[in-house]
């Protein structure tokens, strides 16, 4: 099977792109596929608060710079997570330091940047890793490593929230990039109240909606609206709670919803998604 | 490895002759560049206990290789850290055989080592085997957003070059996974637009870019 790759991407932080990310690719993972999961939200890491990163694996950045070795910089976490198939994580470098580094990163690190991209793409191709499915959480907005991202992989997916600001800001991004876009971008509204959707026919309108929105100033290109993930309150107290723990000092770790609570609503319509994400629906 | 330029430094730190192998935005100045190693040179001798002299510096991901023949010095810029020693002793006692009269002489034109370029070219000819008389030398970088705002359909011949650096129209296209004759257009598309160069080597042409 050929490589599939999607950024996952948006125009403000906050509006859970990251917990996508990582749900989709342990689903995929659980029921036996060969995945490798990127954090390249640089400015923002977090994909590391939902496993536990082996401090002998050294960060992204690193390979991505040009100092450390693919093989380094990947931990395989199926064995931890009792995964049918494969889930290898590329972790970013969380520290500050890392941070103001690759905020000021000129054009000439930047390409070389996207030439290592570029590279792990390929080597994704070989043993040990044979990899399917190559999903990579990019920062919000339009800087030079969500740019890279864009360039290298087949799909984008971008996140919105339905706020007024989000809604905006992403139909704008849209349409600023709408020349460079790939033939497959799509739109994910996320954190939707669930009670707001029961409705079908308000539900089928305001999806209606979205989509004039997002397409009205694209030219030919097409950007399809995948669906709607829902929350609930209990969803956003687990959030609450856990990071509460984390405030105390107590450990804690995000929940990942594919994997220990597959039934929940946000899990069963994510799940549902994911053929459709990848162009594998009949 | 690619040769970016070659500087002949006099002692004094003027720069009395140059050649370009790259795009003139991968390089830096000359006057500043002669001036700038010159100054490190003597830092360096007064700074190591056996006066020994720079023998390369990394700058942006660019290797200047230094060697000093008397009156002057080579530098030679690559994309590599090894220094190509057997490359660079014969342009410098090349240049010290045809031109160390001159050297001596208190007052002299620079136009006089122009003819000194053609022995640069032959000389990276003969070590690397490229054509450079006849090879066009791209006049913008590729960059993570000059490749973003290039049309769609270039994209994947584009980043094939950033990945490759430099290659034949068969490993473009074999990087890109696009037809052969795509590929040959789209290089033609990219090379008009001053985003890459080529170069003959053993008869074939290869494509290359300034990244």
């Amino acid at each position: 099977m050929s490589l599939r790759s999607l950024a996952i991407l948006s125009h403000k932080g906050g509006v859970g792109k990251t917990s996508i990310a990582v749900n989709i690719a342990v689903h995929l993972a659980k029921v036996g596929k060969r995945v490798c999961l990127l954090d390249n939200d640089f400015h923002g890491p977090s994909i590391m608060t939902f496993f536990k990163r082996d401090p002998k694996v050294s960060w992204l950045n690193e390979y991505l710079l040009g100092n450390e070795t693919m093989d380094n910089c990947l931990q395989d976490v199926s064995p931890e997570l009792g995964l049918l198939g494969k889930l290898w994580v590329g972790y970013a470098d969380p520290t500050p330091e890392s941070i103001q580094n690759l905020i000021r990163i000129d054009q000439k690190t930047s390409i070389k940047m996207l030439q290592n991209l570029i590279k792990l793409k390929k080597g994704f191709k070989n043993k040990p890793f044979e990899i399917e499915y190559l999903i990579v959480d990019c920062s919000p907005g339009t800087g030079y490593s969500t740019v890279n991202v864009m360039l290298a992989t087949d799909s984008s997916l971008f996140i919105v929230k339905l706020s007024n600001a989000d809604l905006l800001g992403t139909s704008q991004m849209i349409a600023g990039l709408y020349k460079q876009l790939k033939n497959r971008s799509l739109v994910l509204a996320n954190l939707i109240p669930k009670e707001a959707i029961k409705n079908q026919t308000k539900k089928e309108e305001i999806q209606g909606l979205i989509e004039k929105r997002f397409t009205q100033d694209i030219g030919d290109k097409i950007v399809e609206f995948l669906g709607w993930i829902p929350t609930d309150f209990e969803l956003q107290n687990i959030e609450f709670n856990e990071a509460v723990k984390s405030l105390q000092g107590q450990e804690s770790s995000r929940i990942i919803y594919t994997l220990e609570q597959p039934e929940h609503v946000f899990s069963t319509t994510l799940i549902e998604l994911i053929p459709i994400l990848f162009g594998e629906s009949s | 490895m690619l040769v970016y330029a070659v500087y002949v430094i006099a002692e004094d730190g003027r720069t009395i002759l140059s050649e370009n192998f790259q795009s003139t935005e991968d390089v830096p100045d000359e006057i500043l560049l002669g001036g700038l190693l010159t100054a490190l040179q003597y830092v360096a001798i007064e700074m190591t206990k056996d006066k020994s002299e720079m023998k390369s510096i990394k700058i942006e991901g660019l290797s200047y290789h230094i060697r000093s023949f008397g009156l002057i010095r080579i530098v030679l810029v690559t994309d590599v850290p090894k220094t190509p020693e057997e490359i660079m002793q014969t342009l410098g006692l090349r240049f010290i055989n045809e031109y160390g009269d001159v050297l001596m002489q208190t007052d002299f034109n620079l136009e006089i080592f122009d003819p000194f370029k053609q022995t640069i070219q032959e000389i990276v000819k003969k070590f690397f085997g490229y054509d450079e008389s006849i090879s066009i030398i791209p006049s913008k970088r590729l960059n993570t957003g000059e490749i973003f705002s290039l049309p769609h359909y270039l994209q994947s011949t584009a980043l094939a070059l950033v990945s490759l650096e430099e290659g034949t129209i068969k490993d473009i296209a074999k990087e890109s996974g696009e037809k052969l004759k795509v590929t040959k257009k789209n290089l033609a598309t990219l090379k008009e637009k001053g985003f890459i160069g080529t170069k003959e080597k053993k008869k074939e042409t290869i494509y290359f870019c300034s990244i």
